[in-house]
């Protein structure tokens, strides 16, 4: 019996060393195909806790409204969402910068998607949304609202894909204070107390003094996942650093509470 | 063995189920978010009610399904790689797995608290664990930063699972007679 045990111990730690050490490759199949097979029990989970949540509001005999109510809310938002890139491709049009590339790249194929979860860990701030390559959604596409910038997507399964939120620290955006000429690469803090997510505005002059309640947006860099334009929030302070200046974004976007959203899957 | 075997299934269901159930426990909003992880409760449990050959099967999968589930995609020197490679939770997990068959018999004798101890302990030592790692890999933005939050966030689970591990207990006995075994069932509750 001990033998037999200490072959089966070898053999987990034999198993746990090749899943530890595949390629890159192997690991986004591995993790795509687990999606897969999770993405149903996850839909099943938030329909089950709407309907808790319905039964809870009292709701329950008006379930065809309200499920009306929340499509023509997710067309409404889309075309919200529309109509503030137009504008920003108005905004940029009459600034004269890079006309031409700037209508291009503010040509937008959005596909509406709803959050289906919240990822469980403690360390990272993503959210599961209930598209994927089935619907066109790849990785590293932008998420936004109407309201602005919300992340984007870094494994994509067959119809869920996870999304890495602007406040997580992995998520770097270049992005522009609106009314200035300062820039910097934004990006979220490991540790936040704040639900709604905290978002540090880095590498500005030192002499920057941005008013708090500015805003900020995407400053579009070159060949990066983000498009110019995109919101993603106001300035709550700023502080001077031995080397730069630092400032402390609001999100535009209530994080915590996010539904439905947008994954923006090409620029025509 | 059968009983075992049907067990160790049941276990892996319960693991299973844990792994979706915790996506939709939102975070602890008084208490700096943190969040009720469930499955190395489970875990541990599988670990000090099963014979050796099932606790390695249910440290397999509880591992590899923390692991594949909490990915975190990250930008590396040629695109993107995961941060914490799969296969580490496997590797904590065995080493929980292996401290538990060592309190194994003490548990089929009734100290059934042996079970509340080692999740909580292991739940907090995971989620230290991946904080040093992932401070350790972000290095360059900042190395370990301590805190109160971080502390309120590693320690606020374990207490969690500490505390939720009786209840488990419990409640695998009166929904599940046939599948705890028979030491802990008589020991503890007979």
């Amino acid at each position: 019996m001990a033998k037999l045990n200490g072959i089966l111990l070898a053999l987990l730690i034999l198993l746990a060393v090749v899943v530890t050490i595949l390629s890159t490759g192997a690991v986004r199949s591995l993790h795509s195909g687990f999606m897969s097979v999770v993405s149903p029990f996850l839909n099943v989970g938030k329909a089950a806790q709407e309907q808790i949540g319905s039964v809870g509001k009292g709701l329950r005999t008006l379930e065809q409204i309200d499920a009306e109510n929340r499509q023509l809310t997710v067309e409404n938002r889309e075309l919200r969402a529309t109509v503030q890139i137009l504008q920003d491709l108005e905004m940029e049009n009459n600034r004269l910068r890079d006309a031409l590339g700037y209508m291009e790249r503010s040509k937008f194929r959005l596909v509406p998607a709803q959050v289906v979860s919240r990822d469980a860990s403690t360390w990272w701030n993503t959210v599961r949304i209930n598209r994927g390559f089935e619907d066109g959604v790849e990785v590293d596409r932008p998420i936004i609202t109407d309201k602005g910038l919300v992340g984007k997507t870094v494994s994509v399964s067959k119809n869920i894909a996870t999304v890495m939120l602007i406040s997580d620290e992995n998520c770097k955006v270049g992005a522009k204070v609106e009314g200035t000429r300062e820039q910097g690469v934004s990006q979220g803090r490991r540790i936040s107390s704040e639900s709604k997510g905290e978002i540090e505005l880095n590498f500005l002059t030192k002499q920057a003094e941005l008013p708090p309640g500015a805003e900020v947006i995407s400053a579009g860099v070159t060949g990066g996942v983000f498009p110019p334009g995109l919101k993603l929030g106001t300035v709550k302070s700023f502080r001077q650093r031995d080397l730069d200046g630092q400032a402390l974004i609001e999100p535009s976007v209530d994080l915590s509470t996010i539904r439905d959203v947008f994954v923006i899957v090409s620029e025509k | 063995m059968t009983r075992d075997a049907l067990s160790c299934l049941g276990l892996c269901v319960t693991i299973f189920l844990a792994l979706i159930l915790q996506e939709f426990i939102p975070p602890l909003a008084g208490l700096e978010q943190a969040r009720v992880i469930l499955v190395p409760m489970i875990v541990c449990y599988a670990a000090l009610a099963l014979p050796f050959p099932f606790m390695l099967l249910a440290v397999l999968f509880g591992g590899m399904g923390m692991d594949l589930i909490n990915l975190q995609w990250v930008d590396g020197k040629n695109g993107m790689v995961p941060e914490i490679a799969p296969g580490a939770t496997i590797f904590y997990f065995l080493a929980v797995g292996l401290v538990c068959q060592g309190l194994r018999v003490l548990f089929l004798r009734g100290y059934w608290w042996l079970f509340s101890l080692m999740s909580g302990l292991s739940t907090s030592l995971l989620l230290l664990l991946q904080f040093v790692f992932i401070s350790y890999r972000r290095f360059d933005t900042g190395g370990i930063e301590w805190s109160a939050v971080v502390l309120w966030r590693v320690f606020t689970p374990g207490l969690i699972a500490f505390l939720l591990a009786p209840l488990f207990h419990l409640l695998a006995y009166l929904t599940g007679r046939s599948l705890l075994p028979v030491g802990s069932r008589s020991r503890v509750f007979g």
